[in-house]
């Protein structure tokens, strides 16, 4: 393997990836809420061992069941052929056997998933594991022979506190036990998991034909990421205790494959995580941080499992690792994290709102290899995986205007397009390309931002402009699929979208600039975009309307309790008080907002930050809101629990103000992500009807 | 039906004598919930000679309550089980005495039935889909008026069944998303009450010619009563536009044939509970001008012939209603205005200084006598038509609720049922010592001391229990919880701080705008005075309480270090948080005492036990449940939080499928299991 090719391996020419041709728009028409139904999401692109076939998982909303149905297709890598393999509905996480002889995959609905196992060349699937806490993750041992996984087990519910011969009866078998909770840790929920203190994931071997499970961990704590030595004696994991209330101290651990005690990796850093073993398998690759700190990204290292030789390759705050662009299209993606044959370490980094697979650890000095050398390339990527041979990587991308479809590259660097799930609704629809502009904000100093305009906009014409302000704080809009935008401009509205201060992708002091501080940077940044949009021939600035979810719902109070310049708002899953978050969301952390104290980023423990707190809380500027809003939350998020909302309605419904409350049954933090396909279309209707209420 | 009686009463000797016979009665448990009767809605013949009653029983084992009807003789004789259908409540007499019409949960929904109380089944009159209830006889026993719930229909699922190329399947035809823009959006144990509308019908009692009164509105009536003439039905209900965070509600008077609505115009805005006069042109009303947590309603006489309002009882005077707090009641709510035949007085219930009366008052001049002053509770009470006999439920520290008589003109009162009798012969009850102390503002605090069933000259270990409300009393009445807590060895100390109802208004009022502080130094001074007892060990107190009690416990333990365990349920940490995501908080309490947080966030602040979390030494015990709309669950995630992270003795406690009624109404496996929850980590701690 040279290490040339290497970083030719990605070249992200858009082929077939472009801004649809205007001469094509007699024919196509404006997309639509209901156009969810017709999308097909694709993700974990998995490339085989001798790099000639890439499976994937295809998921599809059903409305019928109220969910997503999800299977696993294979394509030839030379795009020969594409078939649908699995017919579970309910299938993901494929994984080829060294020989690529078996593909094994998860399956499960309802009940715990399990391994499965198919021949790609035919035949129907085998059930291979049976475990009663289901798998969660797994991998092939490098022979083949063995899994290793995780699987949850469950505390037993303690028998209910009745005595029952004292009523002279027998216990009711539903009563046995009892089903009052009794959370041990703050961390005792999981958005879209609910209930978890009582769930504890370990470690697991299995063989390759599901017999002689054993469990390599037990305890209170949670491991997980098993990822096996080269030579499949040892399996190194992760733990973060559940008592720690920060929950990202997390510790490396190796522990013997055949079972025996676990030893810890003796790291110094406040949290390691990230463990992979190096192809020679006489270190491992992790990524530390060294404080907690909302902004960090983490550095990347090697380090032998004794501790020795622990050689930072990025420092911290360099790199922003993983995929940190926000979408409503796209299906959890796998990430990248490959250690080569070179001793260097593949993985997917977002930079200004992009994304890019990079190889670090390459030649000394620089700070990385970027895989693909072309500089206007652009675009989500959601996942990848590499050869044996480290000719070939496959990749799952999406753009603006194309949702998600299966990519490979090989050593002429070319990227070819394996798969065409979407070309038929896209090509049938008038997409909005999405122009790329910054707006000044101090001599020096800019704000990115993105622009749609309505596809079927007329020349001359004013249309009313929707900024929707992004959640997190810590992510980033990006060149990706948004559905919503789509639905928006496809209505006749300019859809505005920034990265302001605190946004990811960018630099470490850019991102840490709302430490302490989550309204004032916010709202001069968007101002000054708003500013820039104002410019605009097209813009009708006097029927501008703000929305966002989660941080970008906490932001849209915060925008209209400081401005009247907004002639409705809709803020999603919102917070409205700073010290009721930080204490009841399910990362419940005392001190999610507290670095170490003399530094910048310190709002304090709490109760006696609690004045600073309230200050950056919207609901401590309520009556400067006079914008009409609406606000919207799902019933089960606990990522931002639906008190938030309720705060901010209750406290506008007594002064009098214009404020609509909209609450999703069975919905979490992701409604608009992952929420009942009913709801995802319904929701789009809200907002349309909501902001044309006041700008028609 | 006589040897039928025989047999029973014979049964309930037996029952009673048994365990005489046998070791020592046993300390109370928490199974004995199941044990107990709960007897309530004491509703007398208009005759005066027989009682119809509610008894609810709670089946541990099948996890459900039955209720169900009974009756007796105004003499005790007769005593038998009229209904079983096990969700039976509101019983109701013709007026000729003949036949009983009560409310029936038989299956999904609630209806109205009629049974003969000379025999047969119970009958059913209405299909209402979504329920019926609150039946009321005409005088002339021709027509039986009642409310049917009306439920607003869901919105339609915004879809464009043409851009989706497909119609959408019947199952998504109705959205389930909630729309609303009403600040009442939601009740503890009602979710969107909003949605339902109660709309009075009138029938035959027969259950044919059912009609529908009041118009399909967004509105809801309640409160319906006939005059005496049958001609007028006069209810409440709210028609106009007011501020969103006002308790606000109107009298309006209708044709009982049907026809226009007319308002009872009132100089109060919030008025509750028309009672007719026998001649027609009053209705007697209960008013209260301004929204106040510690406000008492008045009692206006309303001239429905153009002469105005009369005032009777000044507001802020006389406690009306049943303010007392029991985990035992299943009705106690207050009773009357209860008119006699001229006109010239009413019966009410009161609350009084630990505890409830039955008193008389003058129609004219509003002066009160006192009638059924027990010093125990009295609830639920009715009075006969020639205003001769009084029926009550009555209860005391050792006796659960049972049937009483009070005769008007002997001024005799008799106990007509003991359905507690078994359970009462085997328990050990334990009497309350009461006690009171004056407090530094000037104020006697009472207090009681229930000592623990310890052996003579035993220092216990002692907890102290505060109430919820703030607006409501602890007296004597039946507490099971601190009976079994006793039993259990340990002395229960318990008080009325500033805040308690039935002290007069000044007293109630001690806590606008400071919540924590007055009710922390009575209860330290009520603490100061026990721990003198000889039986009392200083060095092993607890403290315990739920709602506001889980505010004062909290409190308590941030404030002083003399208590070595504590349990808080439902509590209140962050008034701010508290206050705004409860379901009635903007109407009622805080508001009207306190201004809104937004303006006076350093008074919310500090009133905020979480305030002083640092400052808590004492293992604590945090209770509640997921359903709590009243004080949301949010409030004891951020106490759980920060105590965890300040390294403190704490252990939270989740329950499913409950509000902020477990300890009164939740299923009763949970109420068991809650009971040990409690007993347990006193066990553990102390």
């Amino acid at each position: 393997m040279h290490r040339v090719m290497l970083s030719a391996l990605l070249a992200l020419a858009l082929l077939g990836l472009g801004v649809p041709a205007p001469g094509a728009d007699a024919a196509r028409r404006l997309i639509t809420p209901e156009d969810l139904l017709k999308f097909a999401f694709l993700s974990n692109a998995t490339i085989s061992h001798d790099g000639k076939l890439v499976a994937f998982v295809v998921s599809r909303a059903d409305l019928k069941d109220d969910g997503y149905h999800a299977n696993i297709w294979i394509a030839a890598a030379d795009g020969s052929s594409v078939t649908q393999l699995t017919r579970g509905d309910h299938d993901g996480s494929p994984a080829w056997s060294p020989d690529d002889r078996t593909l094994a995959f998860t399956r499960g609905h309802g009940v715990p998933p399990q391994i499965f196992a198919i021949d790609p060349a035919g035949g129907e699937a085998r059930q291979i594991t049976s475990l009663a806490g289901g798998v969660t993750e797994f991998s092939w041992s490098h022979d083949g022979t063995r899994f290793a996984l995780t699987s949850i087990a469950k505390d037993a519910r303690p028998p209910a506190a009745v005595d029952w011969r004292a009523l002279g009866a027998k216990p009711p078998s539903k009563w046995k036990t009892s089903d009052i909770r009794r959370p041990a840790w703050p961390r005792y929920q999981l958005n879209g998991d609910g209930y978890v203190a009582n769930k504890h994931p370990h470690i697991w071997t299995i063989g390759a034909d599901g017999k002689n499970p054993k469990a390599l961990t037990n305890g209170a704590d949670g491991e997980t990421g098993p990822d096996w030595s080269p030579d499949d004696a040892s399996i190194a994991y992760n733990s973060t205790p559940l008592s720690d209330p920060e929950g990202d101290r997390g510790a490396m651990f190796v522990v013997p494959a055949a079972g025996g005690a676990p030893m810890k990796i003796p790291v110094a850093h406040y949290g390691a995580f990230e463990q992979t073993w190096s192809h020679d398998g006489t270190h491992v690759f992790y990524q530390y941080i060294s404080r907690h700190d909302n902004s960090a990204r983490p550095a990347l290292a090697t380090v032998k499992v004794d501790g020795s030789d622990d050689r930072t390759l990025a420092p911290e705050n360099t790199f922003d690792f993983g995929d940190s662009i926000i979408s409503d299209t796209k299906e959890n993606g796998t990430g990248c994290g490959v250690a080569t044959s070179q001793g260097t370490f593949i993985t997917e980094i977002t930079i200004s709102g992009d994304n890019l697979v990079a190889q670090i650890g390459g030649a000394p000095g620089a700070p990385y290899a970027r895989v693909d050398p072309n500089r206007n390339n652009t675009g989500e990527i959601l996942d990848c995986s590499v050869s044996r041979s480290e000719d070939s990587i496959a990749f799952t991308a999406l753009d603006a205007t194309h949702l998600s479809e299966v990519f490979v590259a090989g050593r002429d660097g070319v990227r070819h397009r394996l798969t065409h799930f979407n070309d038929e609704i896209t090509d049938s629809l008038l997409l909005a390309g999405a122009a790329q502009r910054s707006a000044p904000l101090r001599p020096g100093e800019s704000i990115p931002y993105y622009l749609l305009r309505p596809p079927n906009a007329v020349p001359g014409k004013k249309y009313p402009v929707v900024l929707d302000i992004h959640g997190g704080p810590h992510g980033a809009f990006g060149n990706s699929f948004f559905h919503e935008f789509q639905v928006l401009a496809a209505r006749g509205y300019i859809v505005v979208y920034a990265n302001p201060r605190g946004s990811s992708s960018y630099d470490y002091a850019y991102e840490s600039e709302l430490d302490g501080n989550w309204g004032n940077a916010l709202f001069s940044d968007e101002m000054a975009v708003m500013d820039d949009v104002a410019g605009r021939p097209d813009v009708d600035m006097s029927r501008a309307v703000v929305s966002g979810g989660s941080y970008g719902g906490y932001a849209t109070l915060w925008m209209i309790s400081h401005t009247n310049r907004f002639r409705a708002a809709l803020a999603e899953r919102p917070v409205s008080d700073l010290f009721t978050e930080m204490l009841t969301a399910d990362f419940a952390a005392p001190l999610a907002f507290d670095g170490p104290a003399g530094t910048p980023r310190a709002w304090g423990p709490p109760v006696q930050a609690y004045t600073a707190l309230w200050q950056q809380s919207p609901l401590a500027h309520v009556t400067d809101v006079h914008t009409p809003l609406m606000l919207l939350h799902g019933d089960t998020d606990t990522r931002t629990p639906i008190d938030e909302t309720l705060q901010e309605y209750e406290a506008l419904k007594m002064l009098g103000r214009p404020v609509t409350l909209v609450q999703f049954p069975r919905e979490d933090h992701d409604l608009s992500r992952t929420g009942e396909p009913i709801h995802r279309i319904e929701r789009l209707h809200i907002m349309l009807d909501w902001f044309d209420r006041y700008t028609r | 039906m006589n040897s039928w009686l025989r047999t029973a009463a014979i049964a309930v000797v037996l029952l009673i004598a048994l365990p005489a016979g046998a070791s020592l009665p046993a300390s109370t448990t928490p199974e004995d919930i199941g044990r107990i009767a709960y007897v309530s809605a004491a509703t007398i013949s208009h005759r005066g000679t027989r009682v119809a009653f509610v008894v609810t029983r709670l089946d541990v084992p099948q996890n459900r309550y039955r209720r169900n009807l009974w009756l007796v003789n105004a003499d005790g004789t007769g005593l038998m089980q009229l209904t079983r259908g096990d969700g039976d409540l509101e019983p109701q007499w013709s007026p000729d005495d003949r036949t009983i019409a009560f409310t029936g949960t038989r299956g999904d929904t609630s209806q109205i039935y009629t049974i003969a109380v000379d025999g047969g089944e119970a009958r059913r009159l209405t299909s209402e889909t979504k329920g019926a209830s609150n039946p009321r006889w005409s005088h002339n026993g021709r027509y039986l008026l009642y409310g049917a719930t009306f439920q607003d229909p869901p919105h339609k699922t915004r879809f464009d069944a043409a851009a989706a190329g497909a119609p959408l399947d019947a199952k998504h035809a109705d959205s389930d998303v909630r729309v609303t823009d009403r600040l009442d959006f939601e009740e503890n144990g009602s979710g969107e009450s909003f949605t339902r509308h109660v709309h009075l019908i009138r029938m035959r009692t027969d259950g044919s010619a059912r009609v529908q009164l009041t118009p399909m509105t967004p509105y809801a009536e309640k409160d319906a009563a006939w005059s005496y003439d049958d001609r007028t039905i006069a209810f409440v209900t709210l028609r106009r536009p007011v501020d969103p965070a006002r308790l606000d509600a109107d009298i309006y008077t209708m044709p009982a044939a049907g026809g226009p609505l007319r308002r009872v115009v009132l100089r109060a805005r919030n008025n509750a509970a028309p009672a007719w006069s026998h001649d027609g042109r009053t209705l007697y009303v209960t008013v209260m001008s301004r929204n106040d947590p510690s406000a008492l309603p008045g009692i206006d006489a309303a001239r429905l012939a153009g002469a105005g309002e009369r005032r009777v009882v000044a507001e802020n005077q006389v406690a009306f209603g049943d303010a007392m707090l029991s985990d035992t009641k299943e009705g106690g709510a207050g009773c009357g205005p209860l008119l006699e035949p001229h006109d010239r007085w009413f019966l009410a219930g009161v609350s009084v200084p630990g505890g409830t009366a039955l008193e008389r008052f003058d129609a004219v001049t509003g002066h009160a006598t006192a009638i059924v002053a027990r010093g125990d509770e009295v609830a639920d009470c009715t009075m006969d038509d020639a205003a001769t006999r009084v029926a009550f439920t009555a209860s005391d520290v050792t006796h659960p609720g049972e049937i009483y008589v009070h005769d008007l003109r002997s001024g005799a009162t008799r106990r007509l049922t003991l359905l507690n009798a078994a359970y009462e012969a085997r328990t050990r009850l334990v009497r309350a010592q009461p006690l009171a102390v004056r407090d530094e503002a000037g104020f006697a605090v009472q207090a009681w001391f229930l000592p623990a069933s310890v052996p003579r000259g035993t220092r216990a270990p002692t907890l102290l229990e505060i109430h919820g409300g703030p607006a409501g009393e602890f007296g004597n009445t039946f507490f099971h919880e601190m009976q079994m807590l006793a039993g259990r060895g340990y002395n229960v100390v318990y008080a009325n701080p500033r805040g308690s109802v039935g002290y007069g208004y000044r007293f109630t009022a001690a806590l606008a705008k400071d919540w924590g502080d007055p009710m922390f130094r009575d209860e330290m001074a009520v603490m100061d005075a026990i721990a003198k007892r000889p039986d009392v060990d200083t060095h092993r107190l607890g403290v315990l309480g739920g709602s506001y009690g889980g505010y004062a416990t909290l409190w308590v333990i941030g404030h002083t270090r003399r208590f070595k365990a504590a349990v808080a349920e439902r509590v209140v940490s962050n008034m701010t948080s508290s206050f705004l995501a409860c379901d009635e908080c903007a109407f009622s309490s805080t508001t009207y005492s306190f201004g809104n947080p937004w303006d006076h966030q350093a008074d919310y602040w500090h009133q905020s036990p979480v305030r002083a979390i640092a400052n808590v030494r004492t293992p604590l015990l945090l209770l509640h449940s997921d359903e709590d709309t009243r004080t949301p669950l949010v409030d004891s995630d951020q106490w759980f939080t920060l105590a965890k992270s300040l390294h403190q003795t704490i252990t939270y406690v989740q329950v499913p499928r409950e509000n902020h009624d477990l300890s009164r109404t939740g299923e009763p496996v949970h109420r068991v299991e809650r009971l040990h929850l409690i007993a347990d980590w006193f066990a553990k701690e102390l």
